[in-house]
């Protein structure tokens, strides 16, 4: 990260009720940065998101959006903020171009300066046909990309957005996942909290992994792998059914948390090079039909699984 | 990606013409589709009714063009109130309870346009197409006024009046969708303020009680507007009605109705509008700040004095309402009088109490944040801050109210010729209804800090209600009319019962004359009065102190736990761990939050100001 952080979380904490949501949470997420936060259901990833939308006001910590403390200059804060909340909700009973523009509006976009934006941003979410179609008639998928388009409106500088893809096609979350690409290579910071860890794997390049209110792990996801590399992850393809053969590594000194599916073999190797070779030598001198031995650099889920965290929503 | 564009500005909240929000809910509201069938409904309807009175009175009573256009006036006026009064209302509470129903206001709080401007985005906005509806009468209205020669002064007069009493229910329509769960909730709440307004506070005026009548438009229709109404064949009430809607008597002034209608409107649009801005700022602020509860109370307080000292100074007055409340002597007038005072302000002083006073996770989650900023408790004004004090200043508003009516009740009951003076009566007998409240308030408070709304409503049911029922029912399976006395101490734990056997016995002190049946009550129960009082008085109290007591204790054990908790909390903490993983770039400054209590390294940000949204 270079220069000041554009979201930067300090001790801050949530309390509803008797109930603690989030505690201690701590991080700086530079420009241009896509942190994916990650966690089990109830593990404060909505919470943290309202607190950084300048919805849900802490109960002690310190926020900043950009620079600006949403809790002394709200204004400057939200004016560089766009938030995408799970299962976004429209105003069903107006078109698609009256919400837009009635956002656009309300971020001060006046004139032609407006109009044109409005249909940029529709054409950015592919809804430009629905422009005069009322927002309640959308499905599930376009109403997303409606909402995405309302959060793009403003050109914000920080994206937040909750569970963004749920709801959208395939193709539509490829589209997603390419479009949020663009955006942080236009120095667009985001901060994305998904419970579908594969449409996380794509693009984020920071990771935050929260569990019961706390941050677990956090950082730049090349660097958190890096510190899995110890334990590397093996991919062993068999011709037949790897169950059966599956009791045959846990007596192995440097291998653990054995997994099969089908006819592979996924395992850690705690090691090198020259392990990983013994290891496929001896496989084969046991006379395991081994037809593909591999090693998989590790993504989000092994981090996951590497945190501790017990469930992921 | 061009770079963001954060030197737009939004709309300022005056400019309502650009206001996003009204725009939004103008077009969703006025489709075309709804402007015609709303239009062709409204249209219908209003020339129905005009073409009714107009021509009713033209041709069957043989009115002049004149007169049969006064006659319109009043139902258009009526139909005016009801489309923006009551629909508007309505329209209102619904449509704002919908979209935090659906979290939609989430939306319109993330942007950067000032609080202001979203409540009057909404405000505006959302009634479309009740001033739709209005603007349809506003021809038939113009051709009234023109026919009928009403002067344009009065007409202004009373649409000034009109509107401000309009923008009083729909402030209360929006707080109603503001606080309330569901839509349907909201909208009943509005429309039963609209009733409650017109149908139910008038009988308090009609009792004594005047300025809730000022809420509405009636007292300056019936001051400038009914004069210029043709009556037909009801002239004494159209007087009676003219004539109790006269000046003001409020203190030593006498203050024009519309004045004093704006005055009071205007009162009720600034607190409205604080609960409205405090909740849109977080929706999880108390309504009003402690010294705003407080300003509240005492302009309660203020102007129920201000309206019951002339008249309890005044014994042309009280006779009159001797006679407008078929009572028997002067002195149940002046106690059912100081009875209204002592509901009224007692009901805002329970309510100013509970509105400011923090559940038990709030006071702790506002120590937690005090206990970060350095400060060893939490300042008095925070909303998580103990109230106990400001609830001792609003029972403290209330008696020096009681106390400024006594000043002249005591001298006017001798003018009023009762057998005996005020001045005979001991002190205790003056302060008795103030032992009933003052102790009771304490105690709900001390509730409320300690236990959940539930837990406190289900307490007071218990200590309350209930005594009450079972000495109905003992009352009903009685016969002889001695267990009156322990009815009355069955019923003494609800403070309604003590309260007015207190009142009563105030107002009996003075010797006026009782009727038989009254003597062969109050005989038995007189001796009694002075104990269930003091008793009622002495339990609640230390029911009070003791909640408070076992409160404070509880308290300073969490307090020293949670400072401990803070002094431990170190490095090892989650966000720390975080922190040792990440990049080194991405390293945080040193953690203010985790500063000891006492210093005063942490950032301002960590108050609670809140998100102006």
């Amino acid at each position: 990260m270079t220069g000041d952080p554009v979201l930067l979380t300090d001790d801050v904490r949530v309390d509803y009720g008797d109930t603690t949501a989030v505690a201690g949470l701590s991080f700086a997420v530079g420009e241009g940065e896509v942190l994916g936060l990650i966690g089990p259901n109830g593990a404060g990833k909505t919470s943290t998101i309202r607190v950084l939308a300048t919805l849900l006001e802490p109960t002690y910590g310190r926020v900043q959006i950009g620079g600006h403390d949403p809790a002394t200059h709200p204004a400057q804060a939200r004016a560089i903020l766009g938030y995408m909340p799970d299962l976004a909700p429209v105003h069903d009973d107006i078109t698609c171009l009256e919400f837009l523009d009635s956002f656009a509006g309300a971020y001060g976009l006046r004139g032609k300066q407006r109009k044109a934006r409005v249909d940029e941003c529709l054409a950015l979410v592919q809804l430009e046909s629905k422009r005069k179609a009322m927002a309640g008639s959308l499905s599930r998928g376009m109403t997303q990309r409606l909402v995405l388009a309302k959060t793009l409106l403003h050109r914000p500088g920080v994206m937040l957005l909750d569970e963004p893809a749920s709801g959208l096609d395939p193709l539509a979350r490829a589209e997603l996942r390419d479009l949020l690409n663009e955006l942080a290579a236009g120095g667009v910071t985001v901060l994305i909290s998904s419970h579908i860890l594969t449409e996380l794997s794509g693009f984020c390049t920071m990771v935050g992994i929260m569990e019961r209110g706390r941050l677990k792990r956090f950082g730049k996801l090349d660097e958190l792998t890096a510190t899995m590399r110890q334990r590397r992850v093996i991919q062993i393809d068999l011709l037949e059914d790897a169950v059966r053969f599956a009791p045959r590594f846990a007596g192995r000194p440097n291998c653990g948390n054995v997994q099969t599916q089908a006819n592979r073999i996924s395992l850690d190797l705690q090691g090198g090079d020259r392990d990983a070779a013994d290891l496929l030598a001896a496989l084969i001198a046991e006379g395991l039909p081994v037809c593909g031995f591999a090693e998989r650099k590790p993504d989000i889920e092994d981090l996951l699984r590497d945190s501790g965290a017990t469930e992921v929503s | 990606m061009p770079p963001p564009a954060t030197d737009l500005k939004p709309a300022p909240w005056f400019a309502l013409w650009a206001n996003p929000i009204a725009q939004r809910c103008r077009r969703a509201r006025l489709r075309p589709k709804h402007l015609l069938t709303y239009g062709i409904l409204g249209l219908s309807v209003i020339t129905f009714v005009f073409l009714v009175t107009y021509l009713g009175a033209l041709r069957r009573f043989d009115a002049s063009t004149e007169i049969a256009a006064k006659a319109t006036l009043l139902p258009l006026l009526v139909m005016q109130g009801v489309a923006l009064m009551g629909l508007g209302s309505a329209a209102l509470a619904s449509g704002i309870a919908r979209e935090r129903d659906r979290d939609l206001i989430d939306y319109q709080r993330m942007t950067p346009m000032s609080p202001t401007a979203k409540i009057f985005g909404y405000l505006f906005g959302l009634p479309a197409r009740e001033y739709l509806l209005f603007a349809l009468t506003l021809p038939f209205v113009a051709f009234a006024l023109y026919h009928a020669d009403v002067p344009l002064w009065k007409i202004a007069k009373y649409y000034v009046v009109f509107f401000s009493s309009v923008w009083v229910y729909h402030l209360t329509g929006l707080c109603a969708g503001v606080v309330s769960k569901k839509p349907w909730q909201a909208s009943l709440i509005s429309l039963g303020s609209v009733v409650g307004l017109y149908l139910v506070l008038p009988q308090l005026s009609f009792a004594g009680l005047a300025f809730f009548d000022f809420l509405t438009v009636r007292p300056t229709f019936f001051n400038v507007i009914a004069e210029e109404i043709n009556w037909q064949d009801r002239p004494w009430q159209a007087d009676e009605w003219m004539n109790q809607y006269g000046a003001v008597a409020f203190f030593h002034l006498t203050v024009n109705p519309t004045v004093f209608s704006l005055a009071i409107q205007g009162f009720a649009l600034a607190s409205l509008f604080t609960v409205i801005h405090r909740k849109w700022v977080d929706p999880h602020r108390h309504p009003f700040s402690k010294p705003q509860g407080l300003a509240f109370h005492f302009g309660i307080v203020f102007v129920l004095v201000g309206t019951l000292w002339p008249t309890l100074g005044d014994p042309g007055t009280i006779r009159e309402l001797q006679r407008r409340l078929a009572a028997v002597t002067p002195g149940n007038v002046m106690g059912w009088l100081l009875g209204l005072y002592i509901v009224v302000a007692g009901i805002s002083t329970f309510c100013v109490s509970h509105l400011i006073t923090p559940r038990q996770h709030t006071a702790r989650q506002g120590f937690r944040r005090a206990l970060r900023l350095g400060k060893a408790k939490v300042p008095a004004v925070w909303d998580s801050a103990p109230a106990l004090r400001w609830t001792a200043g609003a029972f403290g508003l209330t008696l020096l109210g009681y106390a400024a009516l006594m000043v002249v009740v005591v001298p006017n009951f001798v003018v009023l010729g009762e057998n005996a003076s005020f001045r005979d009566v001991p002190w205790l007998w003056f302060a008795s209804p103030m032992l009933i409240l003052g102790p009771a308030c304490f105690f709900v408070h001390a509730l409320a800090e300690r236990y959940t709304v539930r837990a406190m409503l289900l307490v007071l049911f218990g200590l309350w209600a209930i005594p009450v029922m079972v000495a109905v029912i003992v009352g009903a399976s009685a016969r002889q009319i001695d267990t009156v006395v322990p009815i009355l101490w069955i019923a003494s734990p609800s403070p309604v019962v003590p309260g007015t056997l207190a009142l009563l016995t105030l107002t009996q002190e003075t010797g006026e004359t009782l009727l038989d049946w009254q003597r062969v009550i109050r005989d038995p129960v007189r001796p009694q009065v002075p104990w269930i009082v003091a008793v009622h008085a002495a339990a609640y109290a230390g029911l009070a102190l003791w909640l408070q007591l076992r409160r404070r204790a509880w308290m300073k054990r969490w307090h020293a736990e949670e400072r401990a908790n803070v002094r431990a909390a170190s490095p090892p903490d989650a966000g720390v761990e975080a922190r040792d993983d990440q990049a080194p770039d991405t390293a945080l400054q040193p953690n203010p939050g985790n500063a000891e209590p006492g210093t005063d390294n942490a950032g301002d940000s960590m108050q609670p100001t809140g998100y102006a949204q």
